[in-house]
């Protein structure tokens, strides 16, 4: 955080913008999949002019200019004059980067805008927005979309201000962008606009004139000042502002075109823009406008809108609650339906108590949140992590104390591990969040890698809605940055290729999500040619990473490609990078102790699955010993435990163990000898053997001395303390304060495996 | 006797101050405006002159605007403010 406020307001905004724009995108991309619901493009309308607001005070020409015309569409498809078609929103999507980039540039994240590309974006908004004068007649609303009813203005009894016609115009504010044509506006029958500005205003050099003048030129104004705060001159400081003015516009601006007005103010000033003639609103404007001594303002207002409540009961029900007014006058947004001419007296069934929650229900309230640091919510997991540490060695030392479990300390300490297990799972979801936030990302990514390699690519995303914890995700985005464009670029073909071969011209990336067995699985599969695996395996000797003689199985030459410094391409394209193969996703999802395999099939596609552990800071896990050494097994890998007759083990080949588990054979591991604890690969007597599965869905039986029991253990990062190990995930301290390794179920598994490739496919003689 | 304080041509954020003290000056006695000069006036220097217009009534002395430009006219009455306390009080003169 910056000790600079306006520096940390920004930050704010920038943060804010961040969510926006994710918002924008998941409603564009949600208006791409056919839906024409207008809360959505709504919920696109406002995100966009929240940014602009917000850039707006801040000073961001470039990032205002491009919203304003982005959001002047959007206005023409909110009112449905203009069709929100197919070709309009993947317009509007390839807006949203170039928005996505001006906010980046603004933040100066990003590199700077493409000024080509995003005044090209800005031409073909505009003519969206302008063009193709064909008048679309059917689509002039009969109401805004603030439901709001027009009432009939007699304009004429109005005389403007004789002076106002001859004002200089504005250009700052409106060389923005072409205001639109008025006259091809919906008629809102005008707004009332009551403004106090803050000494703000006039210390940031803006003018409550010029914001006046600005209203006029929307249409016919009256202007009111109340001046009953305005103190004598001896008390007066001259730089603070003591005026409210009330503006009633009349003629057919859109509330859009109003607050644009005070775009630039918006912080500076409290603002209310409701629709004429409506009562409920203003009085709640009033109220938020008035200061402490403006009291008799809004008990006015207070009085004038109980009133026409009140000749609303008489003429409906007539015995109504009095409380009926409150739902009526707290939403701004959605008005009751003209309060100003009470409703037909015929229609008596419809009580007002009933109607109005119907007709300004808020939309499903948005749960309340408040930002965090980061660092706090650490600090939180960290000492709770130490707290399920101390009450496990607290368990221990009472059990070694000789304490029965039923006694009062036994059944308290019972009692204070389900708590201790609460408060973790509690404070583990504070940090969890949806992959949507990663995911979102990716629609513009395949986007650009469509464009660059020629290709047509459709993205299909699922499961966005799984969570995972914070760490996870943020490294999650790169790895699956680099597999997406893989897939686009090795993995699809070109249109022509993908007709020749029978399927659509279009190619097909999914990204899904999931949970499975404790862990988040990320699937990206494509419908491509798969690998060409005579062409892997053929690049694989060549490089020499494998002898020319090796014989492998089609999933070991797929698993070459995880080689370091592998590249199928022929030539580097500037998509997939230069040199940063898939070793290098691998290596980072590894990182983050999970695991990524690849399946393929030739001629339709290949799927690559990313397994990773839902959490950094704690796991279910077996506590095994092997060779006097105490172990911890990932509970979610093991499948069962069991004791090996000795009958049941074989030997491939003379040399390697595998064990008869319900009639077929997996391979045996013993754990002590693969990890390095001991030679002697023959003691399998008394041991104990759990069966494990890895992410490939593989078997394993591992072999270790003995079973201690299941434990919740908390994850210490060996890497961050030693160094990596092989077979090893991560460490953790257990109840008697003794460190334990953490297996790498699949790493051993895979050791084992390595071992002995040229062996692999030799058919097991039992 | 009647002070005279003539308005500066643009009454804006940085007029307010001097305004200020050239008002202050002038309490006591009756009081002059003179707006021929004013091209463009802000809303701070309109507060301080609505905040004058009362100090004066309530110290039963005279002010008044003599020579309002026809800007000064302009903005006063698109700002809301009666325009009243600018001609009416001019015809008293």
């Amino acid at each position: 955080m910056s000790d600079d406020p306006f520096e940390a307001i920004k930050a704010t905004f920038f943060q804010e913008c961040e969510e926006l724009l994710a918002d924008l995108e998941g409603n564009l991309l949600t208006l791409e999949s056919g839906s024409t619901d207008i809360e959505v493009i709504n919920a696109v309308f406002r995100a966009v002019h929240s940014v602009k607001g917000g850039a707006g005070a801040f000073g961001l020409e470039n990032l205002v200019r491009f919203a304003h015309v982005f959001e002047t569409l959007m206005d023409e498809l909110r009112s449905g004059r203009k069709p929100c078609d197919d070709p309009t929103v993947k317009t509007l999507l390839r807006a949203s980067d170039v928005l996505a980039d001006h906010v980046a540039a603004a933040r100066g994240a990003g590199a700077a805008v493409d000024p080509v590309r995003s005044a090209g974006l800005v031409a073909e908004l505009e003519a969206l927005t302008y063009g193709g004068a064909a008048p679309v007649a059917a689509a002039e609303p009969e109401e805004d979309d603030f439901g709001f009813t027009p009432v009939a203005m007699d304009l004429g009894a109005f005389d403007a201000p004789a002076g106002l016609p001859d004002l200089p115009p504005l250009p700052d504010l409106a060389a923005l962008a072409p205001l639109p044509d008025l006259s091809a506006l919906a008629a809102a029958g005008g707004w009332k606009v009551v403004f106090r500005p803050h000494p703000r205003l006039y210390a940031s050099a803006n003018e409550t004139g010029l914001l006046l003048r600005e209203l006029a030129r929307l249409g016919p104004t009256r202007v009111q000042m109340d001046d009953s705060g305005l103190p004598l001159l001896d008390a007066l400081e001259p730089t603070d502002s003591h005026l409210i003015w009330t503006i009633e516009l009349d003629g057919d601006a859109s509330e859009t075109e109003v607050r644009e007005v005070f775009d630039f103010v918006e912080m500076d000033c409290d603002l209310s823009v409701t629709p004429l003639g409506d009562a409920a609103p203003v009085e709640a404007a009033l109220a938020a406008v008035a200061d402490e001594d403006d009291s008799d303002a809004s008990a006015l207002a207070r009085a004038a809108s109980s009133e026409l409540d009140i000749a609303a009961l008489l003429a409906s029900v007539g015995a109504a609650s009095t409380e009926a007014p409150a739902p009526v006058a707290a939403p701004v947004i959605a008005p009751a339906p003209e309060p100003v001419a009470p409703p037909p007296p015929v229609k008596p069934a419809p009580a007002p108590t009933a109607a109005a929650p119907v007709q300004t229900a808020p939309p499903a309230a948005a749960p309340v949140t408040i930002r965090v640091d980061l660092e706090r919510v650490d600090r939180l997991i960290n000492a709770v992590g130490e707290l399920v540490i101390q009450q496990a060695m607290l368990a221990q030392r009472v059990t070694e104390s000789g304490l029965a479990r039923s006694s009062d300390i036994g059944l308290g300490l019972e009692d204070l591990e389900l708590l201790t297990r609460e408060i973790q799972d509690s404070v583990m979801a504070i940090r969890a969040q949806p992959v949507k936030s990663v995911f979102q990302r990716m629609p513009r990514l395949v986007r650009e890698a469509a464009e660059a390699t020629g290709k047509k690519v459709k993205l299909v995303t699922s499961g966005e809605d799984t969570e995972v914890d914070k760490t996870v995700i943020e490294r999650l985005s790169d790895p699956i940055t680099h597999m997406l464009r893989n897939a686009i670029d090795h993995g699809l073909e070109g249109p022509e290729e993908r007709l020749a071969a029978g399927k659509p011209a279009e190619g097909t990336v999914r990204l899904a999500a999931l949970h499975r067995s404790g862990r988040i699985v990320i699937e990206i599969s494509d419908d491509g040619k798969g690998i060409n695996r005579p062409r892997v395996k053929g690049i694989a000797v060549e490089r020499g990473l494998i002898a020319e003689d090796a014989i492998l199985s089609d999933d070991e030459i797929d698993n070459l490609i995880f080689l370091p410094g592998f590249s199928t391409a022929t030539e580097v394209s500037d998509l997939s990078g230069r040199g940063v193969g898939m070793d290098v996703v691998r290596r980072s999802i590894q990182s983050l102790g999970g695991r990524i395999s690849i399946s393929s099939v030739p001629g339709k596609g290949s799927t690559f699955t990313l397994s990773l552990p839902l959490t950094l800071a704690v796991l279910d896990g077996m506590v095994v010993g092997a060779a006097d050494q105490t172990l911890v097994a990932p509970l979610a890998a093991i499948v069962e435990s069991l004791t090996p007759n000795e009958a049941d083990i074989h030997y491939v080949g003379g040399v390697d163990p595998v064990l008869r588990f319900r009639e077929a054979f997996v391979p045996l591991v013993d754990v002590a000898q693969v990890m390095g604890f001991r030679d002697d690969p023959t003691v399998l007597k008394g041991g104990v053997v759990m069966i494990v599965e890895t992410e490939s869905g593989q078997r394993a039986a591992l072999l270790v001395d003995a079973i201690h029991g299941q434990r919740q253990v908390v994850i210490k990062s060996l890497e961050s303390n030693y160094r990596h190990v092989e077979g090893v995930a991560a460490a953790t301290i257990l109840g008697d304060g003794r460190v334990a390794l953490i297996l790498d179920i699949d790493a051993l598994v895979t050791a084992k495996r390595s071992r002995t490739p040229s062996r692999s496919d030799l058919q097991m003689a039992s | 006797m009647t002070a005279t304080v003539v308005l500066a041509p643009v009454l804006d954020l940085r007029a307010a101050e001097p305004l200020k003290g050239e008002l202050l000056a002038a309490r006591g006695q009756a009081l002059a405006l003179d707006g021929s000069a004013v091209e463009r006036l802000g809303g701070l220097c309109l507060q301080l002159l609505l905040s004058a217009i009362r100090t004066w009534r309530a110290d039963g002395q005279a002010l008044t605007f003599v020579n309002a430009s026809e800007a000064l006219t302009t903005q006063w009455s698109a700002f809301g403010a009666s325009l009243a306390d600018l001609s009416a009080q001019d015809a008293l003169q």
